[in-house]
């Protein structure tokens, strides 16, 4: 609702209703157009003025016209002619007309016919001006053609005012009626969850934008429908009861999760609020939904609740062992062979790392899910390669080789750029062959930086899950890794703006690249 | 005593679960992949299984069915071990008709009370 610009004054001075030009077709020919003020904010105290339309084809009647009514601060419309009029009413709403009855051309009570008519006007009220010559039988025709009252000439001036604002003030209260309404409809309509009326006998009523998204259905065939067809039929019996309850009384409202069906065809799970709206004598006339998707957190639910029991298995295997081993030790370190002795400690020991490394591993992405902060700056590859080879010392068997140039600079969060080195490069000791390679290499904008060992490589059936959580290949042996390294360097990787990918290595190997703006 | 045969991928459990039966007196045989045990199953007829579920390649519930195909397994007594025995887990394998679950971690006592039961059942089958 937006207020056109300029303040445009013109007509007579003794119309001093205020004047704004609309910028739809206000056609100069057709004289003053002093319009309804809008007001931007409908909650806002301005006052809104009402239009009056006065029609009478002699300017000095609309001048008297105008003079008695002008106290009532509202917007005086003139028109000259039966068909003026018609031509004003097509453009703007009014409160009231004020019609004289003699006129040439169209008269009154034709006019007053061709209003009635029109679907647009027909409730507009129309107050007849009339001489004093009036006999009964115009007054009777008066009153058929639609008029609501009739004002005799010459004027009473406080008669007419006041019988013009009861109409003014009907205006007002329709307006602000009508306003409120439209106030309601948009928050219905708007609101960001789905919301419906619904009859107590489970027909859609109403249903809004949200709902029409969530469940896939357009207003026709919603509206053609009941509750009872959305329903996932194994929730079919939890509902009935429930909106039982609701029409018998027992009940004044209720919450409930449930399974949707999409116009579709697949699932979706809601939270469907529903309360009974009454009538003054508390019967009950019909009901509110308010209906939310939350199918996706759901999901997220069962994928926490998986993702904790995997972790939770994990950790019964190393523990198997460590418990296996203190109970053996305890209970038969005086009769074990030494180099049993031997054995059981070193895989108390294994074992025992790879539970801290779980644990790391699973508070790291537990971090990684809450939202990490990463800090972009300009970071020099070689110093963060030089703190990642501190962290993880290649083992005595393995020889790593680094190709790093000096001048090689990217834009990534050093910590998380070290962590990303330190996991690869683990992974790479841990189930690579004797050599493990490091390389960064500046490629166009970007770098690459890549990990590579001469292991066995990853198995085909393994690749497509590789960067999953808890996904570990086959033949791992007994230093096996937390299963989730490489799920963390990916979200490292894509916290940073860039991604890791795995390629093979001909004739057996693995490679992991990580590439990252360079700057 | 008994010839066990053991089949779980971690191969430190193997070897604690090896050395808590030889302490026993037991011979072990060892299988880290189901394809291995059924292979070392062509061969050797053990007087009782202890069975891990989680497995690379076919799952210990595979094992166990294909046991019970085979007439000559079809009574040896199978343990499973299971880091988190779900309740449709349990339910397959009992209807597979496993003797009993052994849930990891465990203490060796468990173990050997558990797999003496099995032994036993094996011996005096009931009726």
């Amino acid at each position: 609702m937006a207020r056109s610009g300029a303040l445009d004054t013109h007509g007579s001075p003794s119309n001093r209703a205020r004047l704004y030009p609309v910028p739809a077709a206000a056609d100069p020919s057709d004289g003053d157009e002093p319009l309804r003020t809008e007001v931007a904010d409908p909650t806002a105290a301005a006052k809104v003025r009402s239009n009056v339309l006065l029609v009478d084809d002699r300017p000095q009647n609309l001048m008297a016209l105008e003079a008695i009514l002008e106290p009532l601060d509202q917007n005086l419309i003139r028109a000259e002619s039966g068909e003026q009029a018609l031509k004003c009413l097509l453009k703007h709403d009014f409160a009231v007309i004020l019609l004289d009855v003699q006129m040439p051309g169209l008269d009154g009570f034709e006019t007053a016919r061709f209003i009635k008519r029109l679907e647009k006007t027909r409730h507009i009220p129309i107050l007849f001006l009339t001489g004093v010559s009036t006999d009964e039988g115009q007054v009777f025709r008066g009153y058929s053609a639609g008029a609501v009252d009739y004002v005799v000439k010459p004027y009473d001036a406080d008669v007419l005012r006041s019988k013009v604002s009861v109409f003014i003030d009907l205006d007002e209260k329709t307006r602000a009626l009508r306003e409120s309404e439209e106030r309601f409809r948009k928050a219905f309509d708007h609101a960001p969850i789905g919301v419906a009326l619904v009859s107590l006998d489970g027909r859609w009523l109403s249903v809004n934008r949200s709902l029409r998204e969530i469940t896939g259905y357009d207003e026709e065939a919603l509206l053609s429908r009941v509750v009872g067809d959305l329903i996932h039929p194994d929730d079919a019996e939890k509902d009935k009861e429930l909106a039982r309850a609701l029409r018998a009384g027992d009940l004044r409202s209720y919450h409930v999760e449930m399974r949707y069906l999409h116009a579709d065809g697949h699932v979706i799970v809601v939270f469907v609020s529903v309360s009974l709206v009454q009538d003054a004598q508390g019967r009950p006339l019909h009901a509110i939904f308010q209906i939310a998707d939350i199918s996706e957190r759901k999901r997220l639910e069962a994928f926490r609740s998986r993702f904790i029991d995997n972790a939770a298995h994990e950790l019964r295997t190393p523990l198997t062992t460590i418990a296996g081993v203190a109970a053996m030790l305890a209970g038969n370190r005086d009769s074990m062979p030494h180099d049993q002795i031997e054995q059981s400690l070193d895989a108390l020991g294994r074992q025992s790392a790879r539970a801290r490394e779980l644990i790391n591993n699973l508070l790291d992405l537990s971090q990684l899910e809450r939202g990490l902060k990463v800090s972009l700056q300009e970071v020099r590859v070689a110093s963060v390669v030089l703190k990642a080879l501190e962290a993880v010392s290649a083992p005595i068997d393995k020889v790593l080789t680094t190709r790093v140039p000096e001048d090689i600079s990217v834009f990534a969060d050093p910590a998380r750029l070290e962590q990303i080195l330190v996991n690869l490069l683990s992974n790479a000791y841990r189930y690579g062959g004797g050599s493990v390679t490091l390389e960064a290499k500046q490629v166009g904008k970007a770098v690459t930086v890549s990990v590579q060992d001469d292991g066995a490589g990853i198995p085909e059936q393994f690749v497509s899950r590789m960067f999953e959580e808890f996904s570990r290949g086959p033949n791992v042996g007994p230093n096996a890794g937390s299963g989730l390294g490489l799920s963390i360097v990916r979200q490292l990787a894509a916290a940073l703006g860039g991604e890791v990918w795995y390629e093979p290595v001909a004739p057996s190997g693995s490679c992991f690249k990580l590439r990252l703006r360079g700057t | 005593m008994s010839l066990i045969l053991v089949v779980d991928d971690e191969p430190d459990i193997l070897m604690v679960v090896d050395m808590i039966l030889r302490g026993c007196g037991h011979q072990i045989l060892e299988a880290s992949t189901g394809e291995i045990a059924l292979e070392l199953l062509e061969h050797q007829r053990p007087d009782a299984v202890l069975l891990d579920i989680r497995l690379p390649g076919i799952d210990g519930l595979e094992v166990l069915e294909r046991l019970r195909q085979a007439p000559t397994f079809a009574i040896v007594p199978v343990v499973m071990l299971s880091a988190s025995p779900g309740p449709t887990l349990v339910e397959k394998a009992n209807g597979l008709g496993c003797f009993g679950f052994v849930a990891k971690p465990f203490v060796p006592e468990t173990l050997i009370r558990t797999l003496n039961e099995a032994l036993e059942s094996g011996r005096n089958p009931a009726a």
